[in-house]
């Protein structure tokens, strides 16, 4: 592996403060010739067209795109004009298109590997041989474990539009739990129901009305990029963003204030500041009391709460479920009474005796509960000074205030529910939820609180996929998954320890994988299928979707590259082997048009023609206010009322949230002698996750490195631009290191993914922590792999 | 007169190199140019940060021809080919370039680049605007702030494309234009004034 970094190297220069030293240039030159450029002169106009999709929607932001065609080739792609000028976006990404669809990584035709996995070694076949191998193989593993022994899944990268059939004709799997990207969500939906726990309630383009934004692990200028413009209009009218990233990140450099807290002490950064906000009486004790439950009575022995609980039913199921009557403690009467008894008085604090039996309100539980968390022990846990938690809690509890949180950095800990329920706790605590200004929850890319009900592709009674009851994480340490077909490299990017998928894609009897890009994956699969880019079609349309207030339409830029297919032909390729193609769609506009068969009033009217006619988007009917009516104080929760008290999680001892460290990151662990360096892994602006890791253009401007402190590296021996090699006992992969005072010691920082090709043919997720927090298998979206929650260390490859 | 020009908020800046490849696609750069390249401020690596971590700051700089009314580029180019057009844009005439370098050598901001090799472009075929002339091995290249573009009303693809509306663009001599409001501005700098080359290109923070 060269040390050497190629690509766009860029001298070291100060422009701004001093005149910067001439000479030693950094401009690129033109790289070695070759291959051989087209020598076509570019001519205006010539053979040109325009052609409209949307891209990328797996980063969220879903760009409105128009393109430029000329003599058949992808020649620019812009900015789709939009009257909402929030809407009218384009970033890197979406441009490098131009030349990534092109590029060297991409799969130009079926392929069967013909060598040991991982050689690489593979042999050109015909789509009918793909086709025949596939349906094969699909039956024989059918046949042999039964239907649900075959898993098919898709990434959002490697997908078209049109939604997924071939599970569901076939009866396989095709889903179960994320076990990414769902841990602050967590703990924090039961505070709020009915909220899904993860996307505000409300929309980024309410932060001017918030005093403060606590930017919780979220590197938004980065990870919602075409969104940065919501964080910098509202800085512009006065919110202050409050930052925390133990990394100086893009975001941390362009907030107000950064905090540096240790990584995977998110939790302990908020209970210092819970504790602080009770201490200091910062809390909003009218808002406690109207709109919370904290005045509600609980067993002071064994937490739970004191209810009447009676059979009923769920109005929207149908469903059998326990209906509860809380009580309170009434100063007025000195009794216990249900809460909401007209005329009484509830204690928000205190310990009272019912029925001979002791009963606290449970916000006296909540200040015995965060005794432990002292401005001293959260400066000591998340390294930071104590008068910085101080100054954070007193500016978020005066309000209005929002907690905006990202799913990286503490989502990918073992703690991280525990996260997500501190949002709940202090956003009720201080009375930050439920009002103008206020909230918690994911806003990077959340603009719109519109959503279609769009049609679908009817299929015969009871085709359903089989159920997943496992996440990924789980399947690849069992054998109740026979076969597999993955759109999109689902191996390296849903699954920690790649060691063990390893030897979980070994004991599969016939594993395929359809993809654009040479992903890490590859070489490691039986068969290989070469999908479309979002750019190409075989048909006019290749997807229909709503997003970002507008239905927008995948159409037609450029025919089908190379040998590829699309998704939707792939699926009914095999099904027509399989006697199943007369269960599709005909063709990509019989499914658009079934798509946009609907009775929802936002979309009257809307045709596949008029979505042609409107270059790919039209704007929902009556979406022009994309600020949502206040959440307000009515909620679907046992109580009624904001719920930070969860009574469900009382045997693990997180009823309200206690601090638990990290799973293997913690700063005292005995493995810490071998492996001192926390990895955090973070998705960057030059890429999707894996995506768009060949794409020349974006290599020009970055490359794929891990970063240290120059601190650490000097301790180690190690200097910029050394080839290194990151290990512990789960694996290893090799990279090139670049050192940055913006990385926090004891830690290193990489961009996540980027293809095995681009890292010396090793695979990042080799080092990455696999180990489950039990706690997860009872929280609504399951266990959460701890990806960041690793230890490492580095040294020079060969070393 | 008109004196066309971009002003950048360094403040609204947030590196995401946008700017860059539109830049690479709307002009046809080929493969390893760059003519609008984005540095962070007194670092080697992009995304580094000035002082000791915790003590950090970062700027980042989009960078590309300053399009200076005094312009060291124009003023050693031996034949002529580097000369300042009727908008007060910095331009190249290609056929006349001669592939010297002295403007190369003499430009502070680094913000030209050279053929040194037939270009390369390895999706096989020109992208960009067909209006964009070719360049060939020999030649210089650099910002041409978006001429086929701006010489017919749209702004630079650069301003057209950034995602934080970082960049604005305009003509200085109209005093009422946004371009004008920003560059009165206090934050309101030039890169290198002592120098002395009159940079239209300004930056505010």
């Amino acid at each position: 592996m060269e040390n050497a970094m190629k690509g766009t190297a860029l001298s070291r220069r100060s422009f701004l403060k001093t005149a910067g030293a001439l000479g030693a240039l950094g401009a690129a030159g033109a790289i070695g010739a070759n291959l051989a450029a087209g020598p076509a002169e570019a001519q205006s106009g010539a053979g040109e067209a325009k052609g409209y999709t949307y891209h990328n929607e797996h980063c969220l932001c879903n760009c409105m795109l128009e393109c430029t065609v000329r003599d058949g080739r992808l020649a620019m792609v812009q900015p789709r004009p939009n009257e909402d000028h929030r809407f009218q976006n384009i970033c890197l990404k979406g441009i490098s298109e131009v030349e990534n669809i092109y590029g060297e990584a991409r799969l130009q035709r079926p392929m069967k590997r013909t060598g040991e996995r991982g050689s690489g070694q593979f042999e050109a076949i015909s789509w009918d041989e793909a086709f025949q191998t596939i349906a094969e193989n699909f039956k024989a593993i059918q046949d042999k474990y039964g239907k649900e022994a075959l898993w098919i899944q898709f990434s959002t990268e490697a997908s078209q539009r049109f939604p997924p059939l071939l599970a569901s004709v076939l009866g396989a799997q095709a889903g179960g739990m994320n076990g990414y990207d769902m841990g602050q969500g967590n703990g924090q939906i039961m505070a709020f129901s009915p909220w899904i726990g993860m996307f505000a309630q409300n929309t980024i383009w309410e932060w001017p009305e918030a005093a403060v934004v606590i930017l919780a692990n979220t590197n938004l200028v980065e990870t919602s990029l075409t969104w940065s413009r919501g964080m910098l209009d509202a800085q512009k009218a006065g919110t202050k963003f409050i930052c925390l990233d133990p990394r100086f990140s893009p975001t941390a450099g362009k907030a107000d204030q950064w905090v540096n807290l240790r990584a995977g002490t998110d939790p302990a950064f908020f209970l210092g500041m819970t504790k602080y906000i009770l201490d200091q009486d910062l809390f909003d004790r009218e808002h406690v009391t109207a709109h919370t439950s904290f005045p509600l009575l609980i067993d002071s022995e064994t937490g739970a709460c004191l209810a009447d609980v009676t059979p009923g039913t769920n109005p929207e199921t149908g469903e059998p479920v326990e209906l509860k009557t809380f009580y309170v403690w009434d100063e007025a009467t000195g009794a216990a009474v249900p809460q909401g008894t007209e005329g009484a008085t509830p204690a928000l604090e205190g310990e009272f005796t019912v029925n001979g039996k002791r009963y606290v309100t449970q916000f006296t539980r909540l200040r015995e509960d965060m005794e432990p968390y002292t401005l001293d022990w959260t400066a000591e846990t998340c390294d930071i000074p104590a008068s910085l938690v101080a100054d954070v809690a007193t500016q978020y509890a005066k309000g209005p205030s929002i907690i905006d949180n990202g799913v990286g950095g503490i989502d990918k800990f073992g703690n991280n529910d525990v996260a997500g329920h501190c949002y709940a706790l202090i956003a009720s605590l201080t009375g930050n939820y439920g009002k103008r200004g206020t909230g918690c929850g994911i806003y990077g890319y959340h603009v719109t609180p519109y959503e279609a009900h769009l049609g679908g592709w009817a299929l015969p009674e009871g085709m359903a996929p089989a159920p997943s009851p496992q996440g990924f994480y789980d399947m690849v340490k069992g054998n109740s998954v026979h076969g597999a077909m993955f759109f999109g490299d689902i191996p390296t990017q849903k699954a920690a320890n790649w060691n063990k998928t390893l030897e979980w894609l070994d004991s599969l009897d016939f594993v395929c994988l359809a993809d654009i890009y040479h992903s890490s994956v590859t070489d490691f699969v039986d068969l290989v299928l070469p999908v479309c880019s979002k750019f190409e079609c075989a048909d006019s349309v290749g997807g229909i979707k709503c997003a970002n207030a507008h239905i927008l339409a995948n159409l037609k830029v450029l025919d089908p590259l190379f040998e590829s297919k699309s998704d939707f032909y792939i699926e009914k390729g095999i099904a027509e082997v399989m006697g199943l193609g007369n269960l599709f769609p005909a063709n990509g506009e019989e499914y658009a048009r079934a798509i946009l068969t609907t009775d929802d009033p936002q979309v009257a009217g809307f045709t596949l023609e008029k979505l042609q006619e409107a270059g790919g988007a039209l704007r929902l009917i009556g979406s022009e206010d994309l600020i949502v009516p206040e959440v307000g104080f009515n909620y679907a929760t046992a109580s009624g009322k904001q719920e930070p008290y969860y009574e469900a999680l009382l045997e693990f001892g997180q009823a309200f949230p206690a601090w638990e460290s990290p799973c293997e990151a913690y700063p005292e662990n005995p493995l810490r002698e071998k492996y001192p360096l926390q990895f955090n892994q973070a998705r960057s602006r030059f890429r999707v996750h894996s995506a768009y890791s060949g794409a020349k253009w974006i290599q020009e401007v970055a490359e794929p490195h891990i970063e240290l402190n120059p601190a650490d590296a000097l301790a180690r021996g190690l200097a910029d631009g050394d080839a290194v090699e990151v290990f512990n006992d789960r694996g290893s992969f090799r990279t090139v290191l670049r050192l940055n005072e913006a990385v926090r010691p004891e830690s290193a920082f990489m961009a996540e993914s980027t293809y095995r090709q681009y890292l010396d043919d090793t695979i990042m997720q080799a080092v990455s922590n696999d180990q489950l927090n039990e706690r997860g298998y009872v929280l609504p979206f399951g266990p959460m792999i701890p990806f960041n929650d690793t230890l490492i260390e580095i040294k020079k490859v060969g070393e | 007169m008109t004196k066309l020009a971009i002003g950048i908020d360094l403040h609204r800046c947030i590196g995401c190199n946008t700017c860059a490849l539109a830049c690479k696609m709307q002009n046809n750069v080929p493969d390893g140019m760059l003519w609008n390249r984005v540095l962070t401020e007194n670092c080697e690596l992009f995304d580094g940060a000035e002082g000791t971590y915790p003590h950090l700051t970062r700027t980042y700089v989009p960078l590309a021809c300053q399009h200076c009314s005094n312009a060291a580029c124009q003023r050693v180019c031996p034949t002529g080919a580097t000369y300042t057009d009727e908008k007060g844009r910095v331009q190249i005439d290609y056929q006349k370039c001669i592939g010297c370098r002295m403007c190369m050598a003499a430009c502070p901001y680094n913000a030209r680049v050279f053929n040194w090799n037939d270009p390369v472009r390895s999706t096989g075929a020109n992208w960009g605007d067909g209006r964009v002339p070719t360049r060939e091995k020999g030649m210089m290249e650099k910002c041409t702030l978006c001429k086929e573009r701006t010489d017919t009303g749209d702004e630079p693809m650069c301003v057209h494309c950034c995602p934080t509306d970082a960049r604005v663009f305009g003509d200085l001599d109209d005093p009422d234009s946004e371009i004008s409001q920003l560059e009165r501005s206090e934050s309101a700098q030039r890169l290198l004034e002592s120098k002395g080359t009159r940079p239209a290109v300004f930056y505010v923070s």
